[in-house]
């Protein structure tokens, strides 16, 4: 066997390991339910804002301090604690990912992701006959 | 009953759609005649003449779309949906290129450009293997072209699919407006206003970066159809010379392209960095990685074996990576994965066939005999229709899995097959088995990268549910891989081909190994921060790959720095990596909260403190500096906030700098805010607006001018201070500026000017004011003096010559600003001068290079 396949040996067990690690260590997306039960691990939870219950931020008291509370996917709702300053138009976003871990009293997020309506949102999508 | 609409323009829409059919009809028929060239052995040159033609007449259609496209947009024709969503009336005309690449169909015609562009080149300079070459080109531009058709293939029963979405749709017509009220009065272009684009996209980046990146996504197009041409000519080698030069200018087009966007990002965005590990970036680093990696395996001089197969396999990989990027960006698979939004115009079929497809061709034309290449075929045609039939089941996916790695191992195979034989004797210590090495450490970079980046994908095929990788992950485990990379750039160019001589090699990078020692222990004593051990070892290799390369320089390449174009743009990129490592790594922020504790956040995991609040006027110590908030002021859609910064100094504060981070209000698309910095030589002060109480400054446009509160009344004396609400104001004394002498009995004149200088808490002046008092014969004039910076107004009323004082109204300016308050962040970039400097570097070496090449060949 030639040095250059024992190294391209290697390295295709390297990318593989890499690969496998890469997965193995992602964080992943989940539900509050399921976010609840490793309250150790970091998740990332899709949802809808829910904007009929308050949504808390006081600058004055504590500017990293954002509360809110996010309905996910299998339409449990929760309140989210984002140590993060409130994000612009946050009142406005479709979807919102937050990142973070279950906590007993809610949510902790050390991130989120807003999505804005699409570009076409105030045209009406119609086919025209 | 048919509306007839007033005042609507259809030619350019009729012309655009002509260019279009133009295009992708030529492209075909040049594809044909190039190949049936390429069969062509008895030297007559019809068939290529043909291509020629159908090439040209390709361009011209090209071209065409473009200029109608480019005119529809400069005359706002809003009767096309292009021009309505991507200008409106106000859109200053220069921003008219960033309108036309903001939407997939213009950005696809920028990169069919560049396509063109490369082509014509090719035809020109490419002599004998031009057949070959063009019909490549050819067919990757009947794949592009049909992506702006807009065409809709219908056969009753079976298929309807619409390829590709058109330009030059009418508005009333396109599916995202037609529904809109506006369109049912027939004078309708009368009111209707496009939507523009988006604020935070009206910069000179967007009109820059775009095409630059295209261009670099376009040069990868030319190594790829030379490596195809190389293996159905069966002429594996003899391509490398003339594709050389191409893929170098590859590597600096495209990666200066990309080093624009992460410029963009670093200026007008908020990402707090020039770097994120997005999607849409990795998409657009990795083709660069393994152009990098390839380019590199083709300088080897008897390139054979494992290594021609890398070599193949990375040049190949290339421009397949870029269509898997467009595939990834415009699919919409992406999702919420990246900050960089894409619309899914239900293009996904389509670019995965094309992906697909130019991965399959050089494994098909590997394939050496005859009937297992049509088993080949045949094969991968049942594999398409049963995907299609049944919609990817499991079993499906599984069988696709198998079918990819089969098809891997038998180009390998048949590769090794047909590849010039090895010859004996590999030797370690070489320049080839070194750039053998480097490339494949490139490669499991590259591997890393594009698994990371394709977790939607992964996600979409077998149903897990993997979230993007972090910043941290990225970091690291890109970061072990540069350790490696740049100790690769540092000696590579110290080795001969073929076998080396140990102890020679260690004599040579000996000294530089030293330097670069004594250099990283004389940085970590003096700057502590340097001390940090995850980023010490990347910082001493990349600084070793620097002067290891400064020192071949200098050694044999003094007298003639024409060569020495590669040993510049590996120091450019080890200057690239180290200031990467030194801006990223020991980024400070300095805004750090230090006077806020919530208790009840105090133990909580997640716990933040990189925003601080500033109320208006107020100043508040951070690191080394004292930052004031001074006030907003909104021009046009712009809210500007002014924060000053001050240094002490003796005791004193003095203003260093100040900065205006913005917020662009946009009701429609966001609003979206703009980040300040202070450039120094050795380290950029990022600043950057993370909230404000927009309501606030709505109301605040909304009210009467701000009004000033009742004038306080004070007695004072020279340098007598009177405190107000915000402010100490200190009275300097009266000042005449008046020519006494000159009145005369009748009409005595006497200019006085009574001067104030403003302190804020901290004791930093922010303001001087003069109140005027003028004394005309028996009378007394005083016009009051205002600072803009403290909004105080101070007037006087009297002067007591016999008690040495005045009487002076002082009144604070109310609403307004008042009550106003920022939430910012301010971050110390120390050494980003060397990541830009190395940037420019790199790619001036680069073209250094690849001129000298091109220079020592004609």
């Amino acid at each position: 066997m030639k040095k250059s396949h024992i190294v391209l040996i290697l390295v295709i067990a390297g990318a593989i390991g890499l690969a496998i690690y890469s997965l193995q260590s992602s964080e992943t997306y989940a539900s509050f339910r399921e976010a609840e039960q490793e309250p150790e691990k970091v998740f990332h939870v899709v949802g809808k804002l829910n904007l009929e219950k308050e949504m808390i931020y006081n600058p004055q008291q504590d500017v990293n301090l954002f509360s809110f509370y996010l309905i996910d996917k299998e339409g449990v709702e929760n309140k989210v604690w984002l140590y993060k300053t409130k994000p612009q138009d946050f009142e406005k976003s479709e979807q919102v990912v937050v990142v973070g871990s279950m906590k007993q009293d809610g949510f902790h997020a050390k991130d989120v992701l807003t999505k804005c309506p699409s570009k076409y949102s105030d045209a009406q999508t119609q086919q025209v006959q | 009953m048919n509306t007839i609409y007033n005042g609507e323009n259809l030619l350019p829409g009729t012309l655009g759609n002509i260019f279009i059919a133009l295009s992708i009809a030529a492209a075909m028929m040049a594809s044909l005649s190039y190949y049936m060239a390429t069969r062509n052995q008895l030297g007559n040159s019809g068939w290529k003449r043909l291509g020629r033609i159908g090439f040209l007449l390709h361009s011209l259609g090209v071209l065409g779309s473009i200029i109608t496209l480019f005119y529809i947009l400069l005359a706002h024709r809003f009767e096309y949906q292009y021009a309505w969503q991507h200008t409106s009336r106000e859109l200053p005309s220069k921003y008219v290129f960033a309108a036309f690449w903001e939407g997939q169909e213009g950005s696809f015609l920028l990169w069919s450009f560049w396509h063109v562009v490369t082509g014509l080149i090719l035809m020109k300079t490419s002599r004998n293997r031009e057949p070959w070459l063009m019909t490549i080109v050819a067919v990757v531009q009947i794949f592009i072209s049909s992506m702006i058709a807009g065409a809709i293939i219908d056969i009753p029963g079976l298929i309807e699919y619409k390829l590709g979405s058109n330009p030059f749709v009418l508005t009333r017509l396109h599916p995202s407006t037609a529904g809109m009220a506006i369109l049912q009065n027939p004078d309708y272009l009368q009111i209707l206003d496009g939507r523009g684009i988006n604020p935070s996209l009206q910069n000179y980046w967007m009109t820059l970066h775009p095409p630059m990146l295209f261009f670099g996504f376009a040069l990868t197009l030319v190594p790829y159809a030379y490596a195809i041409s190389g293996i159905w000519q069966k002429k594996y080698t003899e391509w490398f010379k003339p594709a050389i030069p191409w893929a170098f200018a590859g590597i600096a087009i495209l990666g200066g392209g990309i080093l624009m966007g992460g410029a963009w990002a670093y200026e007008a965005l908020n990402f707090g960095g020039f770097w994120a590990w997005d999607p849409v970036e990795n998409s657009s680093l990795v083709p660069w990685l393994t152009l990098v990696a390839g380019a590199h395996l083709l300088l080897i001089r008897k390139n054979n074996g494992t290594t021609l197969f890398l070599t193949y396999f990375l040049i190949l990989l290339s421009f397949v990576l870029v269509l898997y990027s467009t595939f990834l960006t415009r699919s919409g698979v992406l999702g919420d994965a990246s900050v960089h939004s894409f619309t899914d115009l239900g293009m996904t079929g389509q670019l995965l066939i094309y992906l697909l497809f130019f991965i399959w061709l050089p494994i098909r034309l590997f394939i050496q005999k005859k009937s297992h290449q049509y088993g080949y075929i045949a094969l991968s045609a049942i594999m398409l229709l049963a995907g299609l039939a049944l919609n990817f089941s499991p079993v499906i996916k599984m069988l696709y899995l198998i079918f990819a790695g089969a098809s891997l191992a038998i180009a390998f195979f048949e590769a090794k097959k047909s590849f010039p034989a090895t010859e004996s004797g590999e030797h370690f210590l070489s320049r080839e088995f070194f750039l053998f090495a480097a490339s494949l450490v490139i490669l499991i970079s590259v591997i890393h990268l594009t698994f990371e980046t394709s977790k939607p994908v992964i996600n979409k095929l077998a149903g897990t549910q993997y979230a993007p990788g972090n910043v941290e992950t990225y970091n690291q485990v890109q970061g072990v891989l540069a350790v490696v990379i740049t100790i690769f750039m540092a000696v590579t160019l110290f080795l001969q081909y073929r076998k080396n001589n140990l102890d020679l090699f260690w004599s040579k990078i000996m000294r530089t190994i030293i330097i670069t020692t004594l250099l990283t222990l004389a940085a970590g004593i003096i700057f502590p921060d340097f001390r940090n051990p995850r980023y010490i070892l990347l910082c001493f290799t990349s600084g070793f790959a620097v002067l290891a390369n400064a020192d071949f320089i200098f050694r044999y390449q003094r007298k003639n720095l024409r060569q020495a174009g590669s040993a510049f743009a590996h120091i450019g990129f080890g200057l690239i990596i180290l200031g990467a490592v030194v801006s990223g790594g020991h980024k400070k922020f300095i805004s750090k909260n230090t006077s806020q504790i919530n208790l009840e956040a105090l133990n909580a995991e997640f716990r933040n403190d990189e925003n601080i609040m500033l109320h208006l006027k107020d100043t508040l110590p951070m690191l080394n500096y004292y930052l004031s908030y001074q006030g907003d002021t909104l021009i046009g859609n712009v809210a500007h906030y002014r924060v000053d910064y001050y240094k002490k100094q003796n005791n004193r504060l003095e203003k260093a700098f100040t900065l205006y981070p913005k917020l662009i209000l946009n009701e429609r698309m966001g609003n979206s805010p703009e980040p300040a910095t202070k450039h120094f030589l050795h380290q950029d002060i990022f600043t950057h607006v993370t909230y404000v109480d927009i309501e606030n400054l709505k109301r605040k446009n909304q009210q009467a001018p701000p009004s000033y509160s009742e004038p306080q009344h004070f007695t004072i004396a020279d340098k007598d201070t009177i405190f107000g609400s915000r402010f100490f104001v200190v009275f300097e004394g009266l000042q005449s500026f008046s020519d006494i002498n000159s009145s005369n009995e009748d009409s005595l004149y006497i200019g006085l000017h009574a001067i104030f200088s403003v302190y804020n808490a901290q004791g930093a002046k922010i303001d001087e004011i003069k109140a005027v008092y003028e004394i005309k014969g028996n009378y007394a004039y005083s016009s009051p003096g205002t600072g803009e910076n403290a909004g105080l107004k101070i007037e006087v009323e009297r002067i007591n010559p016999s008690s040495r004082t005045i009487d002076a109204n002082l009144s604070e300016l109310q609403g307004g600003n008042l009550n106003n308050f920022i939430i910012m962040q301010a971050i110390i970039f120390p050494g980003i001068n060397i990541l830009w400097a190395g940037c420019i570097l790199m790619i001036l070496g680069i073209f250094i290079s690849v001129l000298n090449r091109l220079l020592k060949h004609s």
